[in-house]
């Protein structure tokens, strides 16, 4: 992930070190926030890399930056390039359910079922967000649906190990296994 | 070929799979073509075994025994065919009279010989005189074996011995008792002494024996003939002998020469009128539409339920015509069951329904018969009946919009633009037959025609009809709007059922009006005999052909018997101008010796009626001439002269007329006058009315031309008898011993088959618009069952589904009943100019055309038997709505 | 706390008999409240669809019980059930069921008509909820003409028109596209906010993330419930 390119892309006009931050934020919806230091950081190594100049200075004599001939071509690399599919984002989360099935002592059905509830909270807090109207604009909106979109992917999954779970169960166990926690709140 | 017979194949399979599956629908698709194929089917069956052919009948007339029966007719030669009933010549009226026994057995050699004679005569019976079968024969002959079959008591021997049948014995003379046998002069009486079933009379009086009285004129010589069988040259021999044979074996196996003879002599096979034949056809082919309309939408319902099984060939490839396949393999699947069960049925029906048929009339039937090739054709037109009500569903479904329908889209197509130009310009075309055929009296093919050109119009205008009712009932309450909307949406399923209606409502209304007209100038022509409430008592026809005269004495006792059935009526007697033997005949005639013009005598006394001496006028003319100047007419009676009635007003100022009795000469075979006289005479105009007799004269008058005043009835001044009496009085007076009739003129009185025929007419179009109407909207219901299911689901009452039905019902009925009305008068107001053209005599008062329109009939048809249809199915629909419930 | 708009205690369904018997529902106990969406979640057959017509009232449960606004829909009958259908309670259905012989405006006014409203009110409460899924211009036209979303927003319009107290939706969104069944969704929530209790059968979970509390069901029992309880829902909906 890059957030230095992300903020290289953001400086096809010229901007300040705070006006970038903002600009960032504001884009994906406050869902990855970044502190002012980090961002000066990233920028001082743009700068030493030659992607990125001083440009002068804004009314207020805040210093502005913009892109060199070479961080055009970065940019253009990067949107060139698709993302690279690493590993699973929530590798602990595969890690953790692959363990619970090895450990006889632990109730895997509770850890899916807590998962899940856990996750449906979030997506559930994205659709807050939502209609508090943190996605009116476009580009906050794709990032909110990038979030639902693996939130729900994330409880189908989570959906599917449990019938898998059950299934596993009812074709060792003679009885089916009940679910541990049932009826009405 | 095989390619293509696989095509079929499949269409054949999924034909029949679908009909199993949809089991109702293919029932009631049965049903409808099967039910009309029986009915028609037990007709034939019924008609071939009554119809009895000269071998079937051998038995009847020839007994078991006998070879042959002969019959002397004529004292010249004959020619015949197999059988003289149907094939006959008399060649020469010279000879020496007729064959007798010793004459044919000249002929037939040593083979026995047995006379027998066949003849209508009177018997007595417990309510007073009717006509019997009587058999000649001595039944106790061995030739006569097989002609009857005694079931009571014994054959009659001697003298006075006879036997009857027991529907004789039933109304009185039964064994034992005797059987008086009035009207050949003196009254015969004879024993009976068995009771017979004969094998050619069933259940009229049938009296058998060797002494039965018979009249001379009734005596032509017969003979059975026994021994080996006649040959055809045994029959040529007797027909040079004047006498006809009906040879058991010639009717058998009859030889070249026989065939050829009845080829020749059979009168030629009335080639069908081309006319008739034409009306025949058109005939079939509207109950073939009527069947093909009924059993449509059960095919369109069919093709909606496939529609998405067609869409899906049409998706991998299919053809249109490899769709269209499918329905018709089931209409074949579905055509060819309905023909062969409605044949078997119909066999069966006949074979069960003969005893029934059998006491309808009095002929024997024949042995059970099957006439297969006939009913072969009614199931093959059965069968087309299924295809043809495919045909247009299957055509639609394969042209289909496969998208749409595999998008779940379940309305049809906007209706073509072209088809009502087509359905306006057919009903034109039929108008314009239909008038064409009143311009010729009589010829119905033009109207026959007119009729199938409207109807067929009507099919292709009612999808815009049914499109314009779903646009009207935007403004109407739920289930009317729902139900009209629905039945534009599904048109292949709404048109038939209407068309079905509407070609019902079509016949119902022509022949409504047809009737009515016929029954109007019937009304309007209607002549009495007498003044209305007045009645004329006559002697029986049958009496007076033996010559014998009524003596005045008769007729008082039947003149007391009229005054105690009517007390308070005058009962007058009235006389006429009895002419001595039966070769002359009077008229009157003007001075210049022309015939005076007049239509019709009525009151049946005769050409002349005779006044009393003091020249009153009789009651009869007074009462139906009520203008008549009788002081007038007197004054001319007074004077010897006559009264004339007439219908020419140019004689009123005329003074004198000529009486003729003419006489015609066998001899030279001429007219000529025997007497002729001039008298003064009063010229009586009656105009439209009929004239009680020519003239009114006096007993001199009628003495003057050589006749002889003679009482010949009764005249009854108003006869206070009610119908009921007047049959008892009818039935007394027929016994009395001068056996008489009455008849009370009660005007025009409206037949009782006139209610029968309008109810007739009711209730056959009602049972055939019910079950078009019912079948639509049960399909209907069927259909919308999701529609219904989301109705409940919102909240509808359990009422609703009534009501939707009842709508569907009444929608469909009047969308085939008001247009059906409509089109009905065009052929039923052109089919009333032939029917009510005009008739004899031809009367100047007589409107050249009756036309009357049964309002109330077809007010019962467009709105009292749509609303019952609606009542009907609002009571027969269950009112719970499907629920949507799933077993997960 | 009022009472809640449905309640259904301890509801047990079964269909047929002996060895075909099939348990639907094995003691649901359920509540939604005013203001509250509650989605149902559960692979097929886990008994969702039937928990939602019994609480439409379109099918009796063998057991337990079901108010709605407060009426026993056992004691209120088949004539009573169909009433609050009429009035009270909103169906949605995920093939829509639109009658396709009637205009939206009519297939909305439908429940008002069936309850005896005068035609012309009865349209004029049609053209509110039309106008309220954004359908203002489609009043004459015929499902036919209309595609899925439009057809389901129609539905939607019936479901709440003249102001219902109760929405059941069953898979509303199953036969539509993410985007549309986003928009079918934000109405359905649209109205919960506006007061109206909402109950959604769906196995997706980014729908039933629309609601409030989600509930799993599986083999005719509850299993799990996710979301706020209902309590800080209520408070949440009417301070905010």
């Amino acid at each position: 992930m890059s957030v230095k390119h992300a903020l290289l892309a953001l400086l096809e006009k010229p901007r300040y070190g705070y006006e970038l931050r903002a600009e960032f934020e504001q884009r994906t919806g406050a869902s990855w926030p970044l502190n002012v230091g980090q961002v000066y950081t990233t920028l001082s190594r743009l700068e030493r890399d030659g992607l990125v100049e001083a440009g002068g200075t804004d009314a207020e004599g805040r210093s502005l930056y913009q892109l060199t001939e070479a961080g055009r071509v970065e940019v253009k690399g990067w949107f060139d390039t698709p993302v690279e599919r690493t590993q699973p984002q929530r590798d602990e989360l595969a890690i953790k359910l692959a363990v619970a099935v090895a450990v006889p002592s632990v109730d895997v059905g509770k850890v899916v079922q807590q998962q899940r509830n856990a996750t449906m909270q979030a997506l559930q807090g994205y659709r807050r967000q939502a209609r508090s109207g943190a996605g009116d604009d476009l580009a906050g909106g794709l990032v909110l649906d990038r979030l639902v979109f693996a939130a729900e992917a994330e409880i189908r999954w989570l959906d599917h190990c449990e019938s898998r779970l059950r299934r596993a169960a009812t074709s060792t166990a003679p009885e089916p296994a009940e679910p541990t926690e049932g009826g009405p709140r | 070929m095989s390619g293509r017979l696989a095509g079929w194949r499949l269409a054949l399979r999924i034909g029949q799979r679908e009909a199993r599956r949809a089991k109702w629908r293919s029932l009631l698709v049965v049903l409808m073509i099967a039910l009309p194929v029986a009915g028609v089917t037990a007709v034939a069956v019924t008609y071939q075994t009554y119809d009895v052919d000269t071998v079937e009948g051998l038995d009847r007339r020839l007994g078991t025994e006998a070879a042959a029966q002969v019959e002397a007719q004529s004292a010249g030669q004959v020619r015949q065919g197999i059988d003289p009933d149907n094939a006959a010549e008399w060649v020469e009226e010279t000879g020496d009279g007729p064959l007798d026994e010793a004459g044919l057995r000249a002929v037939v050699g040593d083979r026995p010989v047995l006379a027998v004679n066949d003849y209508g005569l009177d018997v007595r019976t417990d309510k007073g005189v009717t006509w019997a079968s009587g058999l000649r024969i001595d039944l106790s002959d061995p030739l006569a074996a097989g002609l009857t079959e005694l079931t009571e008591g014994r054959l009659p021997q001697g003298t006075g011995e006879v036997v009857v049948n027991e529907a004789l014995a039933e109304r009185g003379p039964g064994l034992g008792e005797e059987l008086q046998m009035p009207g050949t002069g003196s009254e015969e009486v004879r024993e009976i002494v068995g009771i017979v079933e004969s094998t050619a009379v069933r259940n009229e009086p049938f009296v058998a024996g060797l002494d039965l009285p018979m009249a001379a004129s009734f005596d032509v010589p017969s003979w059975l003939v026994g021994g080996g069988p006649m040959t055809w040259d045994d029959v040529e021999k007797l027909n040079a002998e004047g006498a006809f044979v009906l040879s058991r074996s010639v009717a058998e196996n009859p030889s070249e020469a026989a065939l050829a003879a009845d080829r020749d002599l059979r009168p030629r096979m009335e080639a069908p009128d081309p006319a008739e034949a034409v009306i025949v056809v058109l005939i079939v082919v509207m109950v073939l539409l009527e069947v093909v309309l009924l059993a449509g939408p059960a095919f369109a319902v069919a093709a909606r339920r496939q529609a998405r099984d067609l869409a899906l060939i049409a998706a991998s490839g299919g053809t249109a015509r490899q769709s269209r396949r499918v329905l018709l393999g089931m209409a074949i699947v579905l055509g060819a069951v309905a023909a062969i069960v409605g044949a078997v049925l119909g066999i069966g029906l006949g074979r069960l329904l003969q005893p029934l048929a059998q006491a309808q009339v009095s002929d024997w039937f024949g042995p059970f018969e099957v006439p297969w090739l006939q009913i072969l054709g009614v199931a093959a037109i059965g069968f087309m009946a299924a295809i043809c009500a495919a045909v247009v569903p299957a055509w639609i479904a394969s042209r289909q919009n496969v998208v749409g329908v595999l998008a779940g889209r379940r309305s049809e197509s906007r209706p073509s633009r072209r088809s009502p130009v087509v359905g306006i310009v057919l009903v034109a075309a039929g108008v314009a037959s239909a008038a064409f055929g009143t311009q010729k009296a009589l010829s119905g093919v033009p109207i026959a025609l007119g009729v199938l050109l409207c109807v067929t119009g009507l099919l292709f205008i009612l999808p815009v009809l049914v499109s314009w009712a779903a646009r009207l009932s935007a403004g109407m309450p739920l289930a009317i709007r729902f139900a009209t909307r629905d039945a534009d949406r599904h048109r292949t399923r709404t048109v038939p059922a209407a068309g079905a209606i509407a070609v019902t409502v079509v016949g119902v209304v022509t022949l409504g009006i047809a009737f009515g007209s016929d029954q109007e100038q019937n009304r309007e022509t209607y002549q009495p005999t007498v003044a209305i409430g007045d009645a004329v008592v006559q002697p029986r026809l049958s009496i007076t052909e033996d010559g014998q005269a009524p003596t005045t004495a008769h007729w008082q006792d039947v003149a007391r018997q009229i005054e105690k059935a009517s007390p308070g009526s005058a009962v007058t007697p009235m006389t006429g101008a009895w002419l001595e033997g039966d070769d002359g005949y009077i008229s009157v005639e003007t001075d210049k010796g022309a015939q005076v013009a007049l239509d019709t005598i009525t009151g049946g006394f005769g050409e002349l009626i005779v006044a009393e001496a003091d020249g009153a006028v009789p009651g009869l003319a007074t009462r139906s001439l009520p203008e008549l100047d009788v002081a007038a007419a007197e004054k001319t009676l007074r004077s010897s002269g006559v009264v004339v009635f007439t219908t020419d007003d140019t004689l009123a100022s005329a003074r004198s007329a000529r009486l003729v009795v003419e006489e015609y000469s066998e001899v030279d075979d001429t007219e000529r006058e025997r007497v002729a006289i001039s008298v003064p005479a009063t010229f009586v105009d009656v105009g439209d009315r009929a004239a009680p007799a020519y003239a009114i004269v006096t007993p001199a008058t009628v003495r003057r031309i050589g006749a002889v005043p003679q009482v010949n009835g009764l005249y009854v001044e108003d006869a206070r008898i009610s119908a009921a009496a007047e049959t008892d009085l009818n039935e007394a007076l027929a016994s009395g011993q001068l056996s008489t009739m009455i008849q009370v003129e009660r005007g025009f009185v409206e037949e009782d088959s006139t209610v029968i025929v309008w109810l007739l007419l009711v209730t056959l179009g009602g049972v055939l618009m019910i079950g078009g109407a019912l079948t639509a909207t049960h399909l209907a219901l069927n259909d919308a069952r999701p529609d219904l299911a989301t109705l409940s689901a919102v909240g509808a009452r359990t009422r609703t589904r009534r009501g939707v039905a009842a709508a569907y019902a009444i929608v469909v009925a009047l969308l085939g009943a008001v247009p059906g009305a409509i089109i009905g008068f065009v052929p039923g107001i052109a089919v009333s100019y032939p029917l009510t053209a005009e008739g004899w005599p031809v009367r100047d008062d007589v409107a050249a055309h009756y036309l009357e329109i049964p309002w109330t009939l077809i007010g019962v048809v467009v709105v009292g038997l749509p609303l019952l249809i609606a009542a009907i199915v609002a009571i027969t629909t269950r009112s719970r709505l499907p629920m949507v419930a799933r077993v997960e | 706390m009022s009472d809640p708009v449905l309640r259904l205690t301890d509801v047990s369904r079964v269909h047929g008999t002996g060895a075909a018997e099939v348990h639907a529902l094995r003691g649901v106990s359920l509540e939604a409240y005013a203001g509250e969406l509650v989605a149902i979640m559960g692979p097929s057959g886990s008994g969702k669809s039937s928990l939602l017509t019994i609480a439409g009232g379109l099918d009796s449960p063998t057991s337990g019980s079901v108010t709605v606004d407060g009426q026993d829909l056992g004691e209120a009958g088949i004539s009573g059930r169909a009433k609050l259908r009429r009035t009270s309670v909103g169906y949605v259905f995920q093939d829509f069921n639109l009658i396709p012989a009637l205009t939206a405006a009519e297939n909305v006014a439908l429940p008002l008509e069936l309850d005896g409203a005068g035609r012309r009110s009865a349209r004029d409460a049609a053209r509110v909820a039309l106008e309220e899924v954004g359908l203002d211009g489609f009043a004459d036209r015929f499902p036919d003409e209309m595609s899925g979303g439009q057809r389901q927003r129609i539905a939607i319009a019936r479901a709440i028109v003249g102001e219902r107290r109760l929405i059941l939706a069953d898979e509303p969104t199953g036969a539509l596209d993410t985007e549309t069944g986003e928009d079918i969704l934000k109405l359905i929530r649209a109205r919960c906010d506006a007061g109206a209790a909402g109950v959604l059968v769906t196995h997706e979970p980014r729908y039933a993330s629309w609601a409030d509390r989600v509930i799993y069901v599986r083999d005719g029992l509850v299993v799990d419930e996710a979301g706020e309880t209902p309590s800080t829902v209520f408070a949440v909906e009417v301070e905010g």
